[in-house]
């Protein structure tokens, strides 16, 4: 699904089942500076299809940035990781956790399998927002990330 | 009954002994008999010892009546043999006579000389036939002789008196035997003179090796033919006017005392040879102190005999009261450690000597400490298995706590979330009215995000994972107090801390955590106070350490006490935010790390909450945030 409904540089993958919180995640990115396409997929298989072009998603663009949650319908969050993560082409890409749990063992897991970062999601919704606002600031403007390989 | 309370005071140490009471039983059995022997043979011992002595003597002088009498028998044989053998021949010639008498006198020694006479006494042959002057012996007349009297006088054989040679100086007798014709009338006799000196060879040989015997033979005159000293034996002196040496009355023995020619106090046994009416006494004499001396000596041997035979007799008790008290002693030190709760002692098995008695003992108490033994690690590893269980269940427990929780939060993201973009998007449009309501749904949404956090840090109580370290307690105390610096600035409160704080060995920050929620704890229920104050101290134990912090707020009513560390307990007096979980989480740490929490609390004065961790909390007792590492490793 494409938010923006425009091709833009920065091509954003986000791997939500939660319906609200993919629309708190559109709300949160916000800032209209920086050029972002949102696409959002609802399960850990769509996910994979998405990076890896297949079914629906062959014409799928090349995501810049994933947001990926844990727990997921088909496939968990740390099983696409790991695919991702162990794919010569793909793991270049930056993977953003982003999820309701702070267990430490999950953390450590995600971090082993390759994660570039974690974030628990807040309750309060204004934590909420600063936090994807940096988020899209930080790896969308500031982070400078190497052109697709070919 | 004994209570326990008895049974578990020491024992007290200055009884005696199990060995000290059989070495004071065998030590008297050992003892008195030989005590009693001892004081009955010591008073009786001096008499023993005389009546031994005088046992002796009898012995010796029968022994040399017997000697004197056999010696003497045998020459007046001799004699009488030649005496038969002149009568044989029947002839008095010079030539026939003088070998016979020669040829007898060399066969028998002890003869000095030797004649054959007539019947007037005068000798015919002699042997030796001279004299040392080169005269001859024969043709002397022996008429006038007491012998030759006597055996005219009788018709037999006779004896003189004692009397000393006149060459030889010896003293001597003279034996004469008759000689008859056919018809029977005398017509000669033969005479032998017998030197005594061999008597006293005789003497000298009988009591060699028995030291102070003295022996004096006396003729029925009382003259000495034997004596010690030599001057009185060779001067045949009589000796009849001292009282040791008179002669007896009759046959048989007698027993005296007396002195000797010199005055010394003898002990004498006396007895006659009465043989050929010679009426010798024959006197043998030891000095009485010698025989005190004797005694007194043999007393002390005694003494002697009986004192090692006591000490043998105690050390054979000594060797015993340990052989028999040493089994039972090592039962008791056995049956000791094991009442202590050490199973790992053994009764030794009885060997061949042990008593049957302390066999079947050693043997019980052996089986005993095996099953006990055998019980405890029954035991153990039922407990142990429980303790698994009840483990298990306790991490199945926390493990969906925390998924519940964690399940919670994303709904309470969404409801937040919505409303948060509600009031956003359309705030303007709800109305005063509808504006209140969403910050209803807010605040109760932030509220049950709260319980969820505190649910959650509950939960990680258990599953966090511990490091231990040497822990500055004061420098964790001052981080709990920075993390509610604001609270303690808005509130005017005292904070006092009993520097330095004993250090420990626990995680850093579930200590601070504990320091922070019992902080807080106390400063939510200061109530009115108009000089709040809190104070924290700390001191070490043994093995652990205990640190208590002090607030002089509203204090806990009786009926809450139970309540304290129980979940979602908040005390309905006081309205305070919070959703009281802190202290259930700081008593789960506490108690995880096998430590105690506890408060005193009054009304109105204050609380003051104590808790004590071990030193050194080892990592068993942290276990389960081990384990949980342990898992996500694999």
């Amino acid at each position: 699904m494409n938010w923006s409904g425009y091709q833009m540089a920065n091509v954003i993958l986000l791997v939500e089942d939660n319906e609200d919180h993919a629309e708190m995640v559109k709300q949160s990115f916000g800032d209209d500076a920086i050029a972002k396409e949102l696409h959002w997929v609802k399960d850990g298989q769509e996910a994979l299809d998405f990076v890896q072009h297949k079914g629906k998603h062959m014409h799928a663009p090349r995501p810049t940035l994933i947001l990926l949650d844990i727990n997921l319908p088909k496939a968990n969050g740390l099983e696409v990781l790991r695919v991702i993560k162990e794919d010569y082409d793909l793991k270049v890409i930056p993977v953003v956790m982003l999820t309701t749990s702070d267990r430490n063992d999950e953390i450590l897991e995600c971090y082993r399998l390759g994660v570039n970062s974690f974030i628990t999601k807040p309750v309060k919704f204004e934590e909420y927002f600063d936090k994807l606002h940096s988020l899209e600031h930080y790896w969308l403007a500031t982070n400078r990330e190497p052109s697709p390989a070919h | 009954m004994q209570s326990v309370h008895d049974l578990n005071q020491p024992r007290r140490k200055a009884r005696i002994g199990l060995r000290g009471y059989l070495f004071c039983c065998l030590g008297l059995v050992a003892a008195l008999p030989v005590l009693v022997l001892g004081v009955i043979q010591v008073t009786k011992w001096e008499a023993k010892q005389m009546d031994d002595v005088d046992q002796e003597r009898q012995f010796v002088a029968q022994t040399l009546i017997q000697g004197i009498g056999q010696m003497v028998d045998g020459h007046v044989r001799a004699v009488e043999t030649l005496a038969g053998q002149v009568q044989a021949r029947g002839s008095l010639d010079q030539d026939v006579l003088q070998p016979m008498v020669s040829s007898l006198r060399a066969r028998y020694g002890g003869f000095s000389v030797m004649y054959i006479a007539g019947a007037d006494g005068v000798s015919i042959v002699t042997d030796p036939p001279f004299n040392e002057d080169g005269k001859p012996n024969a043709g002397t007349d022996y008429s006038k002789r007491d012998y030759y009297r006597a055996m005219v006088r009788t018709g037999r054989t006779a004896i003189s008196r004692v009397q000393i040679g006149k060459r030889s100086g010896v003293p001597n007798v003279q034996i004469a035997a008759p000689v008859r014709d056919p018809k029977g009338d005398m017509v000669g006799f033969v005479e032998g003179s017998l030197d005594l000196d061999g008597i006293q060879e005789l003497v000298d040989s009988t009591i060699k090796g028995m030291p102070g015997l003295q022996v004096a033979v006396l003729d029925h005159e009382g003259r000495v033919i034997v004596y010690p000293d030599e001057k009185v034996r060779k001067a045949v002196k009589n000796l009849s006017h001292l009282a040791l040496f008179k002669k007896l009355g009759g046959n048989g023995i007698e027993i005296r005392t007396g002195v000797d020619d010199k005055g010394v106090a003898m002990r004498a046994s006396i007895t006659t040879l009465t043989a050929y009416d010679l009426d010798w006494s024959v006197v043998v004499y030891r000095p009485q102190v010698y025989e005190q001396s004797q005694a007194a000596a043999a007393r002390t041997q005694v003494l002697t005999v009986a004192g090692l035979a006591l000490l043998v007799g105690l050390i054979i008790a000594t060797a015993l009261a340990e052989g028999l008290a040493r089994p039972i002693r090592k039962l008791a030190n056995v049956v000791t450690a094991v009442s202590k709760g050490d199973l790992s002692q053994m009764p030794e098995p009885p060997h061949a000597l042990t008593p049957r008695e302390m066999a079947a003992l050693q043997v019980d108490v052996r089986h005993m400490v095996g099953q006990l033994k055998d019980y405890t690690t029954h035991m153990e590893k039922k407990i142990e298995e429980r303790t698994e269980q009840v483990r298990e269940a306790n991490r199945e427990l926390e493990s969906f706590l925390y998924s519940i929780t964690h399940d919670l939060k994303a709904p309470v993201i969404s409801l937040y979330g919505m409303a948060a973009m509600l009031q956003k998007k359309c705030g303007e449009q709800l109305g005063e009215q509808g504006a209140h309501y969403l910050r209803r749904l807010m605040s109760n949404a932030g509220f049950m995000e709260q319980l969820i956090t505190d649910l959650l840090n509950f939960s990680k109580a258990g599953k966090h994972e511990y490091r231990r370290e040497q822990l500055d307690v004061d420098r964790v105390v001052k981080k709990s107090l920075d993390q509610c610096d604001s609270r303690i600035r808005e509130g005017h409160v005292t904070v006092k801390v009993r520097s330095p704080l004993p250090s420990v060995v626990f995680d850093h920050n579930a200590l601070c955590k504990i320091f922070l929620n019992i902080i807080s704890n106390g400063m939510k229920f200061m109530g009115d106070q108009a000089h709040p104050c809190i104070e924290i101290g700390g001191r070490e134990l043994d093995g652990f350490v205990e640190y208590y912090v002090k607030d002089n707020g509203i204090g806990i009513d009786q009926k809450y006490h139970d309540k304290v560390f129980k979940m979602f307990q908040r005390l309905k007096e006081v309205s305070v935010e919070g959703t009281g979980i802190g202290l259930a989480i700081v008593k789960k740490i506490v108690d995880m790390a096998g430590g105690r929490i506890w408060f005193e609390s009054e009304v109105g004065k204050g609380t003051t909450f104590f808790f004590r961790i071990p030193k050194e909390v080892s990592a068993r007792d942290l276990g389960d945030g081990y384990e949980l590492e342990r898992v996500s490793n694999g």
